[in-house]
Formats: structure tokens, sequence, C-alpha cells
């Protein structure tokens, strides 16, 4: 165990047209030993930021990858395995950035504009709870390919989800198995109370915009209360702040202060932050000199999380 | 320079032949191990071929039927795999030539979405992507998405042609600097456009298309680069590609620029008894209740498991799911064939080809078709992974270079211009030019 709490890093990028640019930014953060890149939508002339990732997770092998995917205009079954199947290609350093706010134009799927906030959120949370369900359809152990018993799966293993809500009709399974690290690390950034409520019982990792120390710390006193309503331990969450100057004080402090638990830097500060502030965040102590696990989990200190069929199994065993 | 014959190789990991994972040599974790696609990639590059083609469906197939009283087919190796626009994405980035082709379903996908990964994928590659343009035909998947049973054959069709104007559509939408807004409204999609990333590499990814009923073979006149068809003998490969030209022509294309690859497995061995024996083994595979349900799924709703197995097949009421597969297996009936023998031919190869022997004999063969112009190449399917493939790369393709009929080195760095299909003209430009 390391001697103090140490803190997380990632790099925030929008997914570059040039491919051979997003290779050499995923490459450097991963030189530098982060945590995480995210890419989020955003810039005139991009690429798809899944299948970016897809193509980034062949080229790089320890650094987590996150794309930004809305639930507005994709189907939960599609993300599900998309992401599912990002995450085994890359051997478990995946994440999704859930966006409850629509990524592309309205008009570009038949609408004349995106649904309002609360219903925006009303189906991100139903969508998330689809995905997560489609996680896991298949327990540990249900794969076989016996070769002796001519048995490819153990059907008692694979669990049809059979979701019918007020968005989404899913009946399942997902046809690709849990991932080294279980699930995808899902990540979101949360503002408003709605926000906040669904990032407390579903995210991982949760971006805030906060840049002021006090209001940073009642987020981060706020989101891991709620997260104990829910029965999740601080550690469960991470929080991840951008701060506008990212000092090596700064960052110790904010970590010192529990006002995040990592940060993430812009791509435009990547040079900087990897020459003068992770050099003196190693001499403290406090961030990584290589990595020490596989995963994007492990890289944060999260749990693999539990299959729900194998816990039933298991309370029902007693 | 004479006529050479192209392969794609099918991947269906871990195996075309649906219980072929059992095979000694197999390996069966190349259904979800990332680093055994970048093996199999790298032989098919090192093969020279066209294209590695991966199919696809969203869902667990057979999930939604009853087996024994039970959901799954639980000896079928075809369970769980990666999805394959990312499979495709991820491998543009470790290889340099070889085409890569993803299934992608109209049924259950936004064109818009659509558009994009694909597009994304053919940026990475350079240009090497293809679409293959399917609809979803299986009770299992549209149980993924809301619906109660998967559309109508005839609606299927329409959506798909709609579908496939849209994305082309959009991915002419950028052309350099400029952008053109393509405000599509039709009867299944309103889009506006443009998209947000360049033009491809290659012009537009190639597409791809499998339906061998008349509405799908007009679909893929109109629309497709390459076909992957069923067919049997030379003289049903003969007739196909002359169905095809004649469509082809009246949309205005020339016949040479639609490829067209009926599927065959190859098993190739050293000597002639040692490839009889390599596929009596495989044929020693087949389970008889998994050929009697790929029998079923082609049953038009009757329960064949109710006839008598070693009995003849009875009369077939229409398929809604795959039309032409259903006719071949009415044909094979025809011919005296009882329930359990076309189940056998199912089971081994999905309805596809077989042929064995050594790679004179599987050259000849081949020479046969591309001769004859029953084909343009082959879509190669591999009873299991990856050593069929490997035996078909170092054994058989020396053969065909010898015999001047198979590239020893790839013509460029696209799939369009190794396929030798066109760069299709931006549709954007053509309008303007036609208004000028």
């Amino acid at each position: 165990m390391p001697e103090f709490r140490q803190l997380k890093l990632g790099v925030i990028a929008t997914a570059d047209a040039d491919f051979r640019r997003c290779v050499q930014l995923a490459q450097r953060a991963e030189q530098a030993k982060l945590d995480l890149i995210v890419f989020a939508e955003g810039a005139a002339v991009t690429l798809e930021p899944t299948a970016l990732l897809a193509g980034l997770a062949a080229v790089t092998t320890q650094i987590g990858l996150i794309a930004t995917a809305s639930t507005i205009y994709n189907e939960p079954y599609n993300l599900a395995r998309r992401f599912a199947s990002l995450d085994h290609i890359s051997g478990g350093r995946i994440g999704w950035n859930l966006a409850a706010a629509p990524l592309a134009d309205a008009a570009n799927y038949g609408f004349d504009g995106p649904p309002d906030a609360d219903a925006r959120l009303a189906r991100a949370a139903e969508f998330y709870d689809v995905v997560a369900g489609l996680w896991d359809s298949w327990e540990d152990g249900a794969l076989l390919r016996d070769k002796t018993s001519g048995d490819y799966i153990d059907r008692d293993k694979i669990h049809f989800l059979d979701h019918a809500g007020a968005h989404f009709k899913v009946k399942g399974p997902l046809n690709i198995t849990r991932s080294a690290q279980g699930w995808p690390v899902v990540t979101l950034a949360a503002m408003s109370d709605a926000e906040r409520a669904l990032a407390a019982r579903a995210a991982d990792v949760v971006f805030t915009a906060e840049t002021e120390l006090g209001a940073a710390q009642a987020f981060y006193a706020d989101l891991k209360g709620r997260a104990a309503h829910h029965g999740r331990a601080p550690d469960d969450l991470t929080i991840m702040a951008a701060l506008p100057a990212p000092s090596a004080d700064a960052l110790a402090t904010w970590l010192d202060a529990a006002a995040a638990d990592g940060f993430a830097v812009e791509a435009t500060q990547l040079n900087d932050v990897t020459r003068g502030v992770i050099p003196e965040l190693q001499r403290r102590g406090i961030f990584r000199t290589d990595y020490t696990g596989t995963t994007l989990r492990q890289h944060l200190g999260l749990r693999v999380p539990e299959n729900r069929y194998t816990r039933e199994r298991a309370a029902a065993r007693g | 320079m004479t006529k050479q014959l192209r392969f794609g190789a099918f991947m269906n990991v871990p195996c075309c032949h649906p219980t072929g994972w059992r095979h000694p040599e197999a390996v069966a974790e190349s259904d979800l191990g990332f680093e055994h696609l970048v093996h199999l990639a790298r032989v098919a590059e090192r093969g020279k071929m066209d294209a590695m083609f991966f199919q696809d469906s969203v869902a667990i197939p057979g999930s939604a039927a009853t087996y024994g009283a039970k959901p799954f087919r639980v000896r079928s190796g075809r369970q769980a795999h990666i999805e394959p626009v990312s499979g495709i994405a991820a491998l543009a980035a470790v290889t340099t030539h070889v085409g890569l082709i993803s299934t992608c379903t109209t049924s259950y996908n936004e064109p818009y979405n659509v558009a994009r990964r694909f597009l994304t994928a053919d940026h990475i590659s350079g240009g090497r992507i293809g679409w293959n343009l399917v609809t979803s035909q299986a009770e299992d998947e549209a149980v993924n998405f809301g619906r109660d049973s998967h559309f109508e054959h005839g609606e299927r069709y329409d959506r798909a042609a709609e579908f496939h104007d849209v994305v082309v559509g959009l991915w002419d939408s950028v052309d350099g600097d400029q952008r053109h807004v393509l405000d599509h409204k039709g009867e299944h999609f309103t889009v506006r456009g443009p998209l947000d990333i360049a033009r491809s590499p290659q012009g537009r990814p190639v597409i791809a298309q499998a339906g061998s009923s008349d509405v799908g073979m007009e679909l893929a006149a109109r629309t497709a680069d390459m076909v992957f068809t069923a067919q049997t003998t030379v003289k049903e490969g003969q007739t196909f590609c002359a169905d095809m030209a004649k469509r082809t022509a009246r949309y205005g294309r020339a016949p040479d620029h639609v490829r067209i690859f009926p599927g065959l497995m190859p098993v190739v061995g050293r000597t002639p008894d040692e490839a009889r024996q390599k596929y009596e083994q495989l044929r020693g595979l087949v389970d008889d209740n998994f050929g009697l349900a790929a029998v079923s799924r082609l049953a038009g709703g009757l329960d064949l498991f109710k006839f008598d197995p070693d009995g003849p097949l009875p009369e077939l009421p229409p398929s809604n799911a795959a039309r032409a597969r259903q006719q071949m297996v009415i044909e094979m009936g025809r011919r005296g064939m009882t329930i359990r023998q076309i189940g056998r031919v199912l089971g081994m190869s999905q309805g596809h080809r077989v042929a064995y022997g050594t790679a004179e004999q599987l050259a000849d063969d081949m020479q046969e078709w591309l001769e004859a112009g029953a084909c343009d190449g082959f879509n190669l399917l591999f009873a299991h992974y990856p050593k069929p493939l490997e035996e078909f790369v170092d054994l058989v393709v020396p053969e065909l270079q010898r015999r001047g009929i198979y590239r020893t080195e790839y013509e460029g760095t696209t799939l369009r211009a190794n396929l030798g299909v066109p760069v299709p003209p931006n549709s954007f430009v053509a309008k303007q030019r036609a208004h000028a």
C-alpha cells in the first residue's frame, strides 16, 4: 500500500479529426502514467469517439480510455455491447462517459429538438439501468468452451434482463461476456440535482465543474453522502475536478481538503503537467511512478462490480 | 491480364462450422480474444486477401427460440463475440493492407450513427473499410429493441434501401471544405446532415451485401460493391452472376464493379487422403440436433422436429426469414435428401459449399469457377480458427499465385483499389453538375 493517499490524473481531449494525433496524445498520457484519457465530442470536424477508442485500444496497453456517448439517439442494447466490446479489446481499460444531453443535432434523427432536461434525465437513468443489467447477462463461468462435453455455454448462468420500462423494452441477454474489469467504468459530469442523484448511484467517476475550493468541498461531501445512501463506500466513487492552473501545490491541497480525488487536465496542459507537476507529485509520494494494475478500475482503485445474478444465487443459498 | 481471384476471409469466430470449436486444433478463445483477431488479420494480410469479413447479430443467436424446452443453442460456438464495427476499427490501427468489412444492421440503428462510425473506422484504416448492409430477420434480435417480432421482409428491405441512401448521402456531405446539407425526408428517416467527419480516403467505404432474394439482389445491383452469396455448383454461380450483371446494367453500372463472392469452406490436405480424413472429421463433429434446428429455421414456421428426420422434406410454407436460403433447402429436398441429410449439410457450413482436397485440387476447383464466370472470388468460411486459415494461406495461396490467378502484392492501400471497384462520384457534385 502506498504511504499517502494517491491522486488520480486524467486528460480531457476532443476527438481530433486526425487519428495519428489522437494516438500521439494517448501514448504521451500513457508514458506519463495517467489514469485515463476522456474524449468528448465537440470539434467541427472530428472522429466518432467510440470507434476512435477501438483504434486507440489496439495501440496502447495501460491507459484508461473513455468515450462520451449520449443516451439520446442511441439504443441501450447497442451501446452496452459496444462498450463491453471495447472493454474486451482493451483488456478492461474502457469507460463510458454517460451524457444525458444530446451530442448531435436532433435534425439528424428526425426530431425537431431534444427532450427537456427532466425527460433527458429520466431517459438517462433508465438507459443506464438497462445497460448495467445487460452487462451482467453472463455470470463468471457461463462460457464453458468444453470440448469434451460439447457444451459451449452453461445456459443456467446466462440471464434474460426482461426489462420493460417507460422508455425501453429490452429482453437480452447481451451477446458478450463481462470483461477483465467486470463492467466498463461509468463516468458522468454532474451539476444539477438530478444529475447528482444519477451520479451518486450510477457513476464510478464524477467530473465536477467546481473550481473554487469551498464549493468543490461541498460538492464532494454531497456526492459521497448521496452515494452512501445507495450503500456505496466513499472510495467507490472517484470525484475529479479540473483546475485552471493545476500546480502540484494546488492538486495536493485539494486532495488533502477532500475537494477531489483526482484531476482532469486539458490536452493543451499535458506538456506542462508532465514536465513540471507530475515529478513533484511523485516526489511527494501522491502519484504513481508506474502502473500497478492493468485495468482502469485497478488504476482508479475501484472494485469489480459483483454480478447481480451471482449475488442472488449466493443469497438464496444463504 | 488473366482474370484474378479475390478472397474474403469470413470471420465468424470461433467457428463457421457451428460445432467446429470442438476440433482439437480449434482455438475457441478466438470468439472474444482480440489478440486472436490480430493474429488472424496478420495471416489474412500475409495471404494478400482482399478483406476480412465479420458477421454480426444483435442477440445471442437462438436465444429467443427454445431447444429441448430451454433457450440457447448450448453446443454452438457462436454465442458471444466482439461487436464488429469496434473490432474492425481496432484492427485498422494494427494492419496496413487488408480490407476490413463489418456487418451492421439497418433494422435497429440510426443512419447518422452508422455513417459516423464506419467513416471513422475508414479514416483510422486509411480507406480499407466496408459495410455489410443487412436487415435483421431474427426474433431474438427484435426483442432487444422494443419489438415483439422482426420487420416483415418487404418493410425490412424498404428501410434498408432508404437507410443506405441516407448513409451514402451523409458520406458525400463533406467534400474538402464544402459541406452539403442532405435534407433527406423519407418514409423511415428524416436526416438533415451534413456529417461532421471528413470524406473517406477511398471516396466512400465499400458497400457489401448478402441478400440473394429478388428484392435483395435488386438492392445489391443498385448499391453494392461486393455481394456475398451461397451457390453450390458452377452452373448456379454462372446463373447468379449473369442475373446480377443484368440487374447491375439496368442501374447503369458496369457488371465488374459489383464483385461476387460465393461462400466456400475449404478443407485442405497435403494429400487427397489427408484432405478427405479432415473432411470426415469435420462431418463427424456435426451435431444432428443442431443440423435439424438449422433446417427448421428455414421451414417457414413448420415444426420439422415433428417429422421423421430420416424421411423426405415436407412442403414448406414461405419463410419471412432468409428467402434465398430456404429455396436452396427446398432444392435439396427435391434432389431426394432426407431432413437429417440436409441438416448435416447446413450444420457444417451454414449452407455454403464445402470443398476438400490438396492445394492443387482446390486451386483447380476455384479456377474452374473463375474461368466459367461463376464468381469473382470466394468468401472463405473456416470450420474453426486459426489453423484452416493458416493452411489456406500457406498451401493454397502459393499454388494460385504460381498459376497467375492471384495477386502476389496488393494493388493499392485502399479496399476499393484492391477490389478494383471505382471511387463513386460525389452525389452532391454530380447533382450540381447536372444543374449547371
